[in-house]
């Protein structure tokens, strides 16, 4: 296995210290970004060079390639061959409780996707630029999609575990909650005219619901609920569990990546969304 | 359905959505066009 993965990281371009440092650089252009507007003549800076073009060539160079999507592939066909011959059937719960080894995994890659949405939120927000908003958009539908999954994942485990489907829980209603809110997000969005105005309202929007998330993580602390709160677990299905995090986080990356990459592409296609700035330019590069 | 069967759905359905939202992506992706692909992507001169 740790052959495996060291063959698998040397395969990426992330090894080299080039494409090391284009990931480190939007992650300092974002920790910049809130303080942007008092860098004074440096103001953009940020942005322009460590956000914008950081981010684009990682999307470029280093998630949205081949070797990605084939190692998160294999890794998630890795898991399921896990999941049959390796992994202990637990004995209270039977099988069915191997359905915790992508719930929980889905449940934290949730967590990440609102994350973008509430740090892509501030953003615009704070800078007014476009790709932010396209950034929260992208965050809001892949914490849709993995919201989805928790619950679709979550009933099908509360039916053979305790014989019903649903129950209005404390975590389970603020899940459901979280689900809806980020639904709600996507029909707003393009529902509100001018797309500047709902751009404004889709980020006050989407920090505000982001409040759900660490409501649905301390629910079941602070509250008594039937949800389990922690589990003991024995070493093979400790090893699977963190296994799944792997390829459900790097699916949940690369879907972000994708989304956000695709939403970009259609801004520079549509010049009424976002018009170039300099004409001669855009002729040019088309 | 037994605790196999819902397992099995439970993989099934989820992988299957994430996976068909993947491709969709993808394939709207290839089909804007291969211009923002990295040079060492795209089609070798001929």
């Amino acid at each position: 296995m740790g052959t495996l993965f060291s063959v698998a990281i040397s395969s990426t371009r992330l090894r080299s210290g080039f494409h090391a440092l284009l990931v480190f650089l939007p992650g300092l252009g974002l920790a910049l970004a809130p303080i942007e507007r008092l860098m004074g003549p440096f103001e953009g800076l940020a942005f322009e060079l460590l956000v914008e073009h950081g981010w684009t060539m990682v999307l470029r160079h280093a998630v949205w390639t081949r070797t990605f999507w084939g190692i998160t592939l294999a890794l998630l066909v890795g898991g399921l061959i896990l999941l049959v011959g390796y992994t202990p059937v637990e004995t209270s719960m039977g099988p069915a409780q191997k359905i915790f080894y992508l719930h929980l995994p889905a449940a934290f890659s949730t967590f990440l996707a609102g994350s973008v949405v509430f740090v892509a939120s501030i953003g615009f927000l704070g800078s007014r630029r476009r790709v932010w908003d396209d950034l929260a958009h992208a965050g809001a539908v892949v914490t849709v999609l993995f919201s989805s999954v928790v619950l679709l994942t979550g009933m099908l485990w509360a039916r053979s575990a305790w014989g019903t489907w649903w129950t209005w829980s404390p975590r389970l209603t603020f899940s459901l909650v979280l689900w809806l809110l980020y639904v709600v997000y996507l029909v707003l969005r393009p529902s509100i005219e001018p797309p500047q105005r709902g751009a404004v309202i889709s980020a006050v929007y989407g920090i505000v619901a982001f409040l759900d998330v660490p409501l649905v993580y301390l629910t079941v602390k602070l509250l008594p609920d039937i949800h389990p709160s922690s589990m003991e677990l024995a070493p093979g299905m400790r090893h699977t569990l963190f296994y799944w995090f792997a390829p459900v986080t790097m699916l949940c990356v690369g879907l972000i990546a994708a989304r956000f990459h695709l939403a970009r592409r259609s801004a520079a296609l549509d010049p009424e969304r976002v018009p170039p700035p300099n004409p001669s330019a855009a002729e040019s590069h088309a | 359905m037994n605790g196999i069967g819902y397992t099995i759905a439970a993989y099934a359905i989820s992988l299957g959505l994430l996976l068909a939202y993947a491709a969709r992506l993808w394939w709207i992706i290839r089909r804007l066009g291969r211009r923002d692909l990295a040079p060492s992507e795209r089609d070798p001169p001929p």
